[in-house]
Order: C-alpha cells, then structure tokens, then sequence
C-alpha cells in the first residue's frame, strides 16, 4: 500500500509530515517532502530520498522569505523532479500552511502536476491565525479560490483559529496546543489515506468525497480520537474524546455543518456493527439536513486501537449581487446627469484578455475541437510567474 | 559553342522569411548559382498570406538580391518551383494500375508513368486541384517491389500520395510569383514536406523507416516515410511563432523581443551556459525572467506540437530514423522533446550535397528550400529532357514521346469507335 502518498508542502507541510512516521498506519504510507528550505526540510526528519529541494539553482536552499511568488518560482523549477516523486502514487493528501511562502506559492503547481498525472489528490491546508494579520489571510483565502478550489479535486481547509475555539484548557501551553493540532491534522492525514483507498468495511472513496467539494470554498473543521474497542461506554468515550478535538470546534460545528465526513478505521476484529454503532451516536449531534458521508476500514496495522476522524464541512453562501436600485436613471441626452453620491463610484472599465496575441484576427487552429492559438500553459493551467 | 546552363529557381514565401534559390541543372544534379532572402515582415502567418502587398514587397526584394547574387541569370529560369503548405493543402491516397502489354512483357518508363497518371483518378473537391504526388509502394503482379523497372510481369501498380491544393489559396501564392518578374517561367507548386525530405533525408534513412518534421516559424510540415515510400504527409499550423508568443503572453513581453531570442540565439547560448535567468528588454525597461518560466512555456507548446503530429503519423516500422529541420532545429531542446515524445533518436536534417557558388546552405531552414531547387530539376529532366537541351536531342525526345503515346491513343480511338 506504498501508493498511498502524504506530500507535506512548505515548512509547515513538511513539519507535520515529519510528525507522521511515528503514528500507528504511516507505515503504508510514502512521506514526502517539497520546500525551497533545506533547514525545514532536514528538521522534519524524512529521509533524504523522499525530500525535494525546490529552486536550489537560483535559491541555494535559503527559502524565499515568505514571498509567494518566488515560492511559485521555486516550485515550477521542479516540475519534472515532483512528477518523478509522485510516480505510482494511487492516492495523494497534501499538507500545507498557507498565508505566506513556499506553501501558498507551489500549490498551483503541485495542481497542476498531479492533474495531469491523473493523480486522486485531497489538499489537507490551514489558514494563518487573525493575529498573523488581514494581508496573509487574504493570501491564504486567494489561494484556495483562485488555485485550489476552481481545480482540485477535493480541499479540506481548516482554520487554525480553531485552537482558540476550541475546548482546550488555559493551562495548555501554547507549544502543546499547537503540537496537539499537528497531532491532529497527521492523525486526520493518515485516516483519510486509509479510509479513502481502503475502506474494506464500508466504502466511501475519493470520488464520494471529491463530488462533495469539488470546485467549492468551505470551510472545514476536523476532530479524531481514539479508544480501546473493549472499554465500557465504548461508543460514548469515543465520542467525547472526539468533540473535545482541539481541531473540531465542538458539537457547535457538528451541528451547522453542511456535510459531515466520518471515518472509523480498527483492526481486523473491527465489524461494522461496530461502525453503525459509533456513526449512529454521532449522527445525532449533526443537523438533520446535513450530507453524511460515512466509511469504515480494517487493517492490522491500526492494532487493537479504534480511530475516529471526522471532517465537517461548512460552504461559503454564495454573495448575491445587490438589486439595481429604482432610484438610479439614465443621464438624457445632452443632459449633464444630476450630481449625487453616485458620481463617486466609478465601475471597472471592461476589458477583455488577450490570451491569443498575434494570432488575434487570424484563421483560428482548431483541432479536435481545442483552440491551439491560445497559449497552451493556459490551456493546461500551468502556473507561469513573469519574473522581476 | 558552349550551351548556356538551365536555370531553374525555387522560392520559399514563408512566415518569417522569404527565400529564393537559383540553381544551374547539370546532368544528374542542381548546383546552387545564387540566393536572395528577405523578412517576411508579418505578411505570412501560419504559412498563409496575410498582406499581398507587404508579401510582394519581401519577394521582390529576395529576388533582387538572388538576380544580383547570380550574375542576372534569375530571369532566364525555365522552371519555378513554388513551396506551398499551410491550411490550403490536403494529402490523399489513391491506388493506380497499368498493365504491362509490351512484347518483353517488362515494366518500362511507360508503364510506371501510366501507373502514376491512373494514380491521380482520386475524388479532387470543388476548388481544389491536383499539384503533387509521390509514389509510397508498387507491386507487381501483387507482389510488393521496391522500383519494378525492367521486372517482368503483367500488372503493375502504385499506391501514390496525392497532394490537392485549394485553388484560391495556391492563387495567392501563384500571383505573388508572377506579379514579380517571373511571369514567363513553368511554375510548379510543390508541397513542403516532400521538399524538406528531398532536401535532408538519405535514401538509407527512406528506406529503414524516416519521420521528418519540419519545424518552420508558421507552421510544422511532418512525413513518414518506409520502404522508399512515403507513408504519410501532412502539415500543422503551429509553428515557433506560437512558441514566440505563448512568451509574450506568459511573460508579459512584446512578441518581437520573443521572437528574436530564437532568431539571434540568445535563448540557446543561455541554455548552454546554464543561466539561471535572463536580462529580456521589455516595454517597461529590462527584466530578470527565470529560466525555468522561459523554459516551462516552451516545452509545454513544444511537447504539445509534437504530441499534435504523433496522433497523426503513422508508426513507419522498422528502425525510424527521426529528423528534424527548419528554424526549429536550431533550438536544441526541440530536438530533446522530439525524441521524448516520439521516442526515437533524432537528429537535425541539414543540406549536405548543395554545390556551387552559394554554398553557405548548412542551416536547417534551407533544408526546405534546397528540396525545392531538386526538385525543380528533376522536373526538369522530366518534362523537357536530359540537358543541356538542343534542338536536336529535342526532337529526338519528342518522337520518343510519340513512340510511347500512340499505342494509347490507337486503343482509346479503337474503344471509341468501335460500335
């Protein structure tokens, strides 16, 4: 099951995939690494084989100091090395802070790579914290929207506003807190991989969890627990173990959730009794309107322990344009219109893109129904930067 | 009294440059006796006419300088060859048959020009017309042959490659030659591709399998050939001008700045000292692009003109020789893509057996071109006869072709009247 691949992009990316090795199932997955940072990639214990250096040509390993194009740059270099690294990968989860730097920077590549290599991909990214500031947000949000959400398969995007949400105690230092939410999104990362591609009890793949966030912004949280099949009040326990999820945002976000995904992965004595059982309990904190996706998975590797994952998901309401008011009238001919507030506001000039240049006004190419005039790193969607 | 040599020209109206080749036919070859080149100055794009002006400006001015570079022979040219390619152009087959009625009951020069002629009885649309074909395979009394001439046996046919060209557009081109001061002379057009494969390819490499592209600014002519024979031929209207301004959109940079890091090698010298980037002027001041950006853009429209083309050929068989010529030669990581997505070795398709005064020939975009000048006289020898030509020899060949013709037409006449 060494097809199943977790990509940790950028610092934080790498970070976390660092922290997966030594959880229970990482042994069926491939870690790798990709940033223009050979400190962040050397601290994130992976072995060297699976690190990519991005950029190390005209960034020498330093890092492109939070700049999100240079980040671009770096990634784009390596092209051909990350397609190579991803050979044979059946299934792919993405970690990556974004908000700044390499991580916001490469993931229109690592799109872009992935599909064209047809490669099922779920991108696993954070958003930076308010207090980081509105501009790293706001990059953080472009990213998603303009070159994630319109491409990708499925994106997970979780806040990491959620830690001061969440149910943690005040007496957590802020290095714990912060460990415990690595913990959990690595925990959620490998659940994920396996409930994807081995849901041997209950199956709910990809393309289940794609059609649900294909080509839509939502904001997601993501709790996990674990328990001892044989405890009393098993289900119960669990439970609780769960909302209190430093990542989940409690029973609040279960409830306002548009769509919940729920995974529950054991050993091999797991039956699926035992997932009706959990997922039926859990049910109950969900809105009744909410899509429940739901899968259930078994392997020796997961011990005697039982794992809970649950990713819920809340879509961004689409903004609706403001009615044109009745008040507003067209100037007469001849007739300077009256003065007024509406003076102030001067619309966009539309203009259209030129995608075809010097082909413009000429016979168009067409084969098999595609417009071979427009550049084809448009047409193929793959991230050009115009340099400095 | 020495004979004054037969000059025969082939012109190239492509869409960067306008080329024009004088040649002096010997006995079994061409040599070159004088050359003439002008810009194009964007009056070709994607190998059709786009300004007669602007396109008869350029001509003229290749003409001057290839009438001056040959001592003023230009205009006694008994033959042009005029390349054609672009939209206006569409490759056919068709399957021609002759039977072997001689006494000896051998294949003669007779028979494998009837062959040819019933070849060309192929469906032709409305405003198109017949300008070339090519022999691809013959077979004798079903049996295949490489050159049946001098077999014996009592059927003979011909798989033939038929190119018909749209007649407005061969017009274009045809008025363009003839508003010069060529009227007098045989105009021929002759399709591109078979002129780059008589310009570059070896018999050996024509006979173990060939794929030939030839990689122009407008437009990218391909041709397999195998067994002697070319299998298919065909052209693409994506050339290095797309590649040109696929930088210029992706960059941000005029298409003219883009264009001349080809044409002046500045991309390619970058490539072979390993530059990192590289300082491009553009309307702002000068730039540092990446040349991983550079690059990106580039192989992706590269791969794409290659991957567009392999849907399209057929696999020759046998061990394919690639060749790759035109402008697009020179930018060696073409040469790279071609053999990643063809997966063949692949070398670039240069002039190797010009001879004559103008001999500086060696570069891929003349490869075209110089097929033409052969071409030219080959047809020559064809149509008029071995030279140089007198009165005498001429006579000669006419009752020859008399000798050969009249048996035909006595059956035509016979079947005609016969009831």
């Amino acid at each position: 099951m060494k097809n199943l691949t977790v990509l940790g992009v950028g610092s934080a990316g790498c970070r976390i995939t660092g922290i997966l090795q030594s959880m229970p199932g990482a042994e069926n997955l491939r870690l790798l690494g990709f940033d223009c940072d050979a400190e962040a990639l050397r601290n994130s214990g992976l072995p060297e084989e699976n690190l990519l250096l991005a950029g190390v040509k005209w960034r020498q390993g330093r890092g492109c100091g939070g700049r999100i194009n240079e980040g671009k740059t770096a990634a784009a270099a390596e092209r051909e090395s990350l397609s190579r690294l991803l050979e044979g990968t059946r299934l792919l989860i993405v970690l990556s802070g974004l908000g700044r730097g390499f991580g916001s920077g490469a993931m229109s590549v690592v799109q872009s790579v992935t599909s064209r290599m047809k490669i099922p991909t779920v991108f696993l990214v954070t958003t930076p914290f308010i207090f980081e500031g509105v501009p790293r947000c706001r990059l953080a949000e472009k990213t998603i929207k303009g070159d994630l959400t319109p491409l990708a398969g499925a994106v997970v995007t979780i806040p990491n506003d959620l830690l001061f949400n969440s149910t943690l105690q005040a007496t957590v230092s802020h290095e714990d807190a912060f460990a415990m939410a690595d913990r959990v999104l690595a925990q959620s990362a490998i659940a994920l991989a396996v409930t994807l591609c081995s849901g041997n009890r209950l199956a709910a793949d990809y393309d289940t969890l794609s059609a649900l966030l294909c080509r839509k912004y939502a904001v997601c949280t993501i709790g996990h627990a674990a328990i001892d099949p044989d405890e009393p009040e098993r289900d119960r326990k669990l439970i609780e173990k769960l909302l209190d999820s430093p990542m989940l945002g409690g029973s609040s976000s279960l409830k306002q959730a548009d769509a919940v995904f729920m995974a529950l992965n054991g050993g091999e004595n797991l039956a699926l009794v035992d997932a009706r059982s959990v997922f039926e309990n859990l049910q109950k904190y969900a809105a009744s309107e909410s899509e429940i996706l739901v899968g259930a998975g078994a392997d020796s590797s997961w011990g005697k322990e039982m794992q809970l994952v649950v990713i819920t998901v809340k879509f961004e309401q689409s903004e609706q344009p403001d009615p044109v008011s009745d008040n507003v009238t067209a100037p007469k001919r001849g007739r300077k219109k009256r003065s007024g507030a509406d003076d102030e506001f001067q619309p966009d000039l539309f203009s259209q893109s030129n995608q075809l240049g010097i082909m413009e006004g000429t016979n168009p190419v067409i084969v098999d129904g595609v417009n071979l005039d427009v550049p084809t790193f448009m047409r193929k969607q793959i991230p050009v930067g115009n340099g400095e | 009294m020495a004979k004054a040599p037969v000059i025969v020209t082939a012109i190239e109206i492509g869409t960067s440059q306008i080329n024009v080749l004088v040649g002096a036919v010997t006995n079994d070859s061409v040599s070159v006796v004088g050359r003439g080149s002008a810009p194009a100055a964007d009056a070709v794009i994607k190998g059709d006419i786009r300004n007669m002006e602007a396109a008869g400006k350029a001509l003229d001015q290749a003409l001057s300088q290839a009438d001056d570079s040959c001592g003023n022979m230009l205009l006694r040219s008994q033959i042009v060859t005029l390349l054609v390619s672009g939209g206006g152009v569409i490759c056919t087959r068709g399957i021609g048959t002759a039977a072997i009625r001689n006494a000896g009951g051998v294949v003669g020069e007779y028979e494998m020009r009837e062959a040819r002629e019933n070849a060309q009885v192929v469906e032709v649309l409305n405003d198109w017309k017949i300008i070339n074909s090519d022999d691809i395979c013959w077979r004798l009394d079903g049996r295949m042959v490489g050159n049946p001439y001098n077999q014996r046996g009592r059927k003979l046919e011909v798989e033939a490659l038929i190119v018909q060209g749209h007649i407005p557009r061969l017009d274009n081109f045809v008025n363009l030659v003839r508003s010069s001061e060529l009227e007098n002379a045989k105009l021929y057009p002759v399709y591109s591709p078979i002129c780059a494969k008589e310009g570059v390819a070896t018999e050996r490499e024509l006979v173990d399998g060939a794929l030939l592209i030839d990689l122009g600014a407008g437009c990218a002519d391909y041709l397999t050939a195998h067994a002697g024979g070319i299998l298919e031929a065909g052209t693409l209207q994506i050339g290095f001008d797309h590649v040109a301004n696929d930088l210029a959109i992706g960059l941000g940079l005029p298409f003219a700045a883009c264009r001349k890091l080809f044409e002046n090698g500045t991309l390619k010298s970058a490539l072979e000292q390993n530059l990192s980037v590289l300082n491009v002027a553009g309307a702002m001041g000068t730039r540092q692009i990446p040349m991983s950006q550079i690059e990106t853009i580039v192989d992706a429209r590269l791969r794409e003109i290659f991957e567009e083309i392999r849907k399209k050929v057929p696999s020759p068989g046998g061990q394919v020789n690639g060749i790759l010529t035109g402008g697009g030669a020179l930018y060696s990581p073409a040469l790279e893509m071609f053999t990643k997505v063809f997966g063949i070795p692949c070398r670039v398709g240069t002039v190797a057996d010009a001879s004559g005064s103008v001999t500086n020939l060696n570069s891929p975009r003349y490869s075209a071109i110089w097929g033409a000048l052969k071409v030219a006289a080959s047809y020559h020898r064809s149509f008029i006869g071995s030279c140089p030509a007198g009165v005498f020899e001429n006579m000669i060949e006419g009752m020859n072709n008399i000798g050969l013709y009249l048996p035909r037409l006595i059956d035509k006449l016979w079947k005609a009247f016969k009831f």
